[in-house]
């Protein structure tokens, strides 16, 4: 696993959250920065309150449900108000990769960076166009709706889009998916004093 | 009467998440931003990172705020406790704020603790936030100190507790796109 821009090196007045995108498909690597969406910044204000999401009656963390999906747009900036990605390749949410696995440890000994990384992996021509976003989506309470309690029991079980890597936003350059190749997206979030 | 701090809000590449304590017993009032300890990162990220939680619902219903009298230790990540405690319960607790950003604000969660006169004495030095941890590697039930606030951090000035008044202590934990 891979780390990126670790700082722990003192306690400071904040912790930042941060997100890096690494998409590699055959030859092609592409890295960039991702920008948090509205739903993913009010998972973690809910956390704070609950201490987890509460799902008819049991208790889960942000990563029982997830998804990585990919879309073509190359033209839309990355808003708090977005829920989905503009274009998603395949029908929407997107094509699912055909294996996902999410890693790291969240228990930094005080010393070791905290970095979870979600990896997902579509094979040889399970996916094609061009790729232009990029969207991490974790369990929420609610879906795509407005006041989320997190200990309200109307879950839908999809996961939502809490950040976004895109085209638009200069966060990488599209590019046309080689289908001769399997196309991987590395998802790390870093824990981080700043 | 809350009030956001989003000054801070520029683009959405990065949260942040800061603390700021506010301390009021008498003619005493004090404002400063607090220290978060390695518990405090390490809970958010098994939170995000995990797939089960905890058994309860953890850190409405158990949490606390502990008083201290240590001026000379500064915060350092692996605190896991204040250093010299005096007092753990105030006689009344409160969460308020809202954590929905209706997408383009900030969100504030504001943890209140207070002690009615004659409650605590002495020296206040530090101050802890505990919260009950969850997530993978946390049991529940288990609240842990996330973030400090000290005097020997520079973060206040230590006073001697008037115990004829209320002591009130406000922690607002902001978060903010940077």
């Amino acid at each position: 696993m891979e780390e990126y821009n670790i700082e722990k090196s003192y306690v400071g007045d904040f912790i930042g959250i941060r997100g890096t995108v690494k998409i590699e498909n055959g030859e092609h690597i592409a890295i960039g920065r991702n920008h948090w969406v509205g739903q993913g910044f009010e998972l973690i204000g809910g956390y704070l309150v609950t201490g987890a999401i509460n799902v008819s009656g049991g208790w889960y963390g942000a990563t029982d449900n997830w998804d990585i999906y990919i879309g073509s747009d190359t033209s839309t900036v990355t808003t708090v108000s977005m829920t989905s990605l503009i274009s998603p390749i395949g029908t929407t949410p997107g094509t699912a990769p055909n294996t996902k696995s999410p890693s790291g440890a969240y228990y930094s000994s005080s010393t070791t960076p905290v970095v979870l990384s979600y990896v997902a992996t579509w094979n040889a021509g399970t996916v094609s166009g061009t790729l232009g976003e990029v969207g991490l989506y974790l369990l929420d309470a609610y879906y795509n709706v407005g006041v989320r309690p997190l200990t309200n029991s109307s879950y839908i079980s999809n996961p939502a889009l809490v950040s976004r890597l895109s085209a638009a936003d200069g966060s990488f350059t599209a590019f046309t998916i080689n289908t001769a190749a399997a196309l991987t997206v590395t998802w790390t979030v870093s824990f981080v004093y700043a | 009467m809350l009030e956001l701090d989003n000054t801070e809000y520029t683009n959405t590449a990065e949260l942040k998440l800061f603390g700021k304590v506010e301390i009021e017993n008498g003619d005493t009032k004090i404002n400063g931003r607090n220290h978060w300890v390695g518990t405090g990162l390490e809970t958010l990220a098994a939170f995000i990172g995990s797939t089960s939680g905890a058994s309860v619902n953890v850190t409405t219903s158990n949490w606390y705020m502990l008083l201290g009298s240590d001026t000379k230790t500064p915060t350092n990540v692996t605190m896991s406790s204040i250093t010299t405690p005096i007092s753990k319960q105030p006689n009344t607790k409160l969460i308020s704020g809202s954590y929905y950003s209706g997408s383009t604000s900030a969100v504030l969660i504001r943890y209140t603790s207070v002690w009615l006169p004659g409650t605590v004495s002495g020296t206040i030095g530090e101050v802890g936030l505990y919260l009950t941890l969850s997530g993978g590697y946390y049991p529940a039930g288990n609240p842990g100190m996330v973030a400090r606030f000290s005097v020997a951090d520079g973060s206040f000035t230590a006073f001697t507790v008037n115990t004829n008044k209320t002591l009130n202590i406000n922690w607002d934990i902001n978060l903010v796109y940077v």
